[in-house]
């Protein structure tokens, strides 16, 4: 599906590149940027990154592909990312992570999505808040000294929200 | 009981704007350092403090600062390695989220240190709160006339951007960061060359962690002799440490370094959580050799006094681990870690990480052997010190040092 940046947009991504003195620098910021529109970094925004920093989309992809935060499938309306590194794992991670993948029913699946697509799984590594560990991040946001109940009340708010 | 000395905004709960930082004297030493100060005198000041990287390597700040050609043929870069990642690491962001005015003051120093007049902030994608700080400070400095040019009318121009990564561990090896920023894969890259010569843009640049680049100022303001008689004769100063696990207060404290530390950990942090036993620590992030609690009890927080004890003082991410915690299936966990956020670019720590990581899987899962003891130090002797990038020397911190240890614990999994 093809994907445009807007007007607004691309008069964002000319202050970007300014701040570059090689506008190939503009494929992290201009990636976020897509994504955060677009949810997810499909073929179309693959190809309009490509066009605006006047690279192939071979190297766009190839890019794409090395960063973990850039997601090659869409998602449900909703991402929640477990932090699974040490001082998470010790302290409860493993127990909330075993939550969500039963009540997601995502099976055998380690991640994914909900029948529902309401809510996206994905463990992700070190967030770099262990002091408050477990850490749990929802669409973006930390969530601390995160248990199994303080989970549920937040996913249970974003299910009656939609 | 430890207080903040260099990062006093560290104790407020939030950050500190641009007035309230000014009223504290804040951006006086940067005034100072235009005034007083050649470029030259500000390199030997801050050799002469004894300041070594806080990211992890502890590479002395003003020896680096010193590698740079001063032809003055191309533009020289500073870039601040934001991208706190390494496990048990949450230091960077307490000063991008408090003290961001002291980070941006330590970059304007030292970018007249270096003659430097663009530089970055790579902070790592998912610190969006920490961004944002960083970025409402860089407003409020543009505004009043820090950033930009001929700051406090002294002729320094210097523009400072944020760039945000997204989300690889190896982004924090300083050449990886520059491709990263550079808009490629972040491999890190051979060297020599090194940065200091062949940086960002093929241009000179220095790369420097957050809490390096936070501590500059406090050095200016009060001299080389006063930062290192802070610490031991051979670590200068004072460093943040984070220390989480099974804590009883886990956080972020700033001590001098030399400190023991169990007077550290019973004092300040209440000692293990729950009252249990220690099992073992790992000082200086995971990819650090962790200690068992008889090698944690004589440690001092000191860069000398974790290589006497073979380990690392690495970032001065402290990991506590209770008797509850199974070595194996931690060391599982740190295996898995690594093979995931191995680059792919060195055979060695490619295909080493991925083995080490299926071995302690069947140990932990009781279909190891005794040999896979062997099997797993004969790996990491393959991948130490055979990479482009320490991420395979930080892979083998753990895995040497646990089998090394808890040998028992492992053998008690073993089938034969």
């Amino acid at each position: 599906m093809p994907f445009r940046f807007t007007e607004n947009e691309l008069r964002e991504i000319d202050q970007i590149l300014n701040r570059y003195p090689d506008r190939r620098s503009g494929m992290l910021p201009l990636l976020h940027l897509a994504q955060e529109r677009e949810g997810w970094i499909s073929p179309g925004v693959v190809e309009e990154v490509a066009r605006v920093l006047e690279v192939s989309s071979l190297h766009v992809s190839d890019v794409v592909s090395f960063y973990t935060m850039f997601h090659r499938r869409p998602l449900g309306r909703h991402l929640v990312s477990v932090c699974r590194t040490l001082s998470c794992h010790v302290l409860g991670g493993e127990e909330i992570l075993r939550h969500l993948q039963s009540r997601l029913r995502l099976g055998d699946r380690e991640t994914g999505t909900d029948p529902e697509g309401l809510f996206t799984l994905e463990t992700v590594e070190c967030l770099g808040d262990c002091g408050a560990a477990p850490v749990v991040m929802i669409d973006g946001t930390y969530h601390e000294n995160m248990t199994v109940k303080r989970l549920e009340q937040e996913l249970s708010k974003l299910e009656t929200e939609s | 009981m430890a207080e903040f000395i260099c990062f006093p905004s560290l104790a407020s709960e939030n950050r500190l704007n641009l007035d309230s930082y000014m009223d504290s004297g804040g951006y006086g030493t940067l005034r100072r350092a235009l005034e007083e100060h050649s470029p030259e005198d500000l390199v030997g000041l801050v050799k002469a403090s004894g300041l070594r990287g806080r990211g992890g390597a502890g590479f002395p700040t003003g020896m680096k600062w010193g590698f740079l050609p001063q032809d003055g043929r191309k533009p020289v870069y500073l870039v601040c390695n934001a991208d706190e990642g390494e496990p048990g690491t949450f230091k960077d962001r307490e000063i991008l989220l408090k003290a961001p005015h002291q980070l941006i003051e330590g970059m304007l120093i030292t970018a007249r240190a270096i003659g430097c007049s663009t530089a970055y902030i790579y902070v790592r994608g998912e610190f969006r709160r920490e961004t944002a700080a960083v970025e409402a400070a860089l407003r409020e400095a543009r505004e009043a006339g820090l950033l930009g040019n001929n700051i406090l009318g002294r002729g320094l121009d210097v523009e400072i951007h944020v760039h945000r990564g997204a989300g690889a561990y190896v982004c924090g090896e300083e050449t990886a960061l520059l491709n990263s920023i550079e808009g490629r894969r972040g491999l890190p890259r051979t060297k020599p060359p090194f940065p200091a010569v062949v940086g960002l843009y093929g241009c000179p640049t220095i790369i420097n962690n957050v809490e390096t680049l936070a501590a500059v100022a406090p050095i200016v303001e009060h001299g080389a002799e006063w930062y290192r008689n802070l610490g031991t004769s051979q670590s200068a100063g004072t460093k943040l440490f984070s220390i989480s696990g099974h804590v009883a207060r886990p956080g972020v404290y700033e001590l001098p370094l030399g400190t023991p530390f169990m007077d550290f950990f019973e004092g300040d942090c209440g000692g293990v959580k729950n009252g249990r036993g220690l099992k073992a620590v790992i000082p200086g992030g995971s990819s650090t050799p962790m200690l068992d609690a008889k090698g944690a009890r004589s440690l001092e927080l000191s860069y000398e006094s974790c290589e006497e004890h073979g380990t690392m003082l690495g970032s001065g991410a402290i990991i506590v681990l209770d008797e509850s915690v199974s070595i194996p299936r931690a060391l599982q966990n740190m295996a898995r870690f690594y093979a995931h956020e191995s680059c792919g670019q060195c055979t060695p720590c490619r295909e080493g990480t991925h083995w080490i990581k299926l071995i302690v899987d069947r140990i932990v899962a009781g279909e190891g052997k005794k040999s896979d003891l062997g099997l797993l130090l004969d790996i990491c002797r393959h991948i130490s010190f055979r990479t482009i990038c320490a991420l395979g020397d930080a892979a083998v911190g753990p895995v040497k040092s646990a089998v090394e240890s808890f040998r028992p614990e492992f053998e008690a999994l073993m089938t034969d």
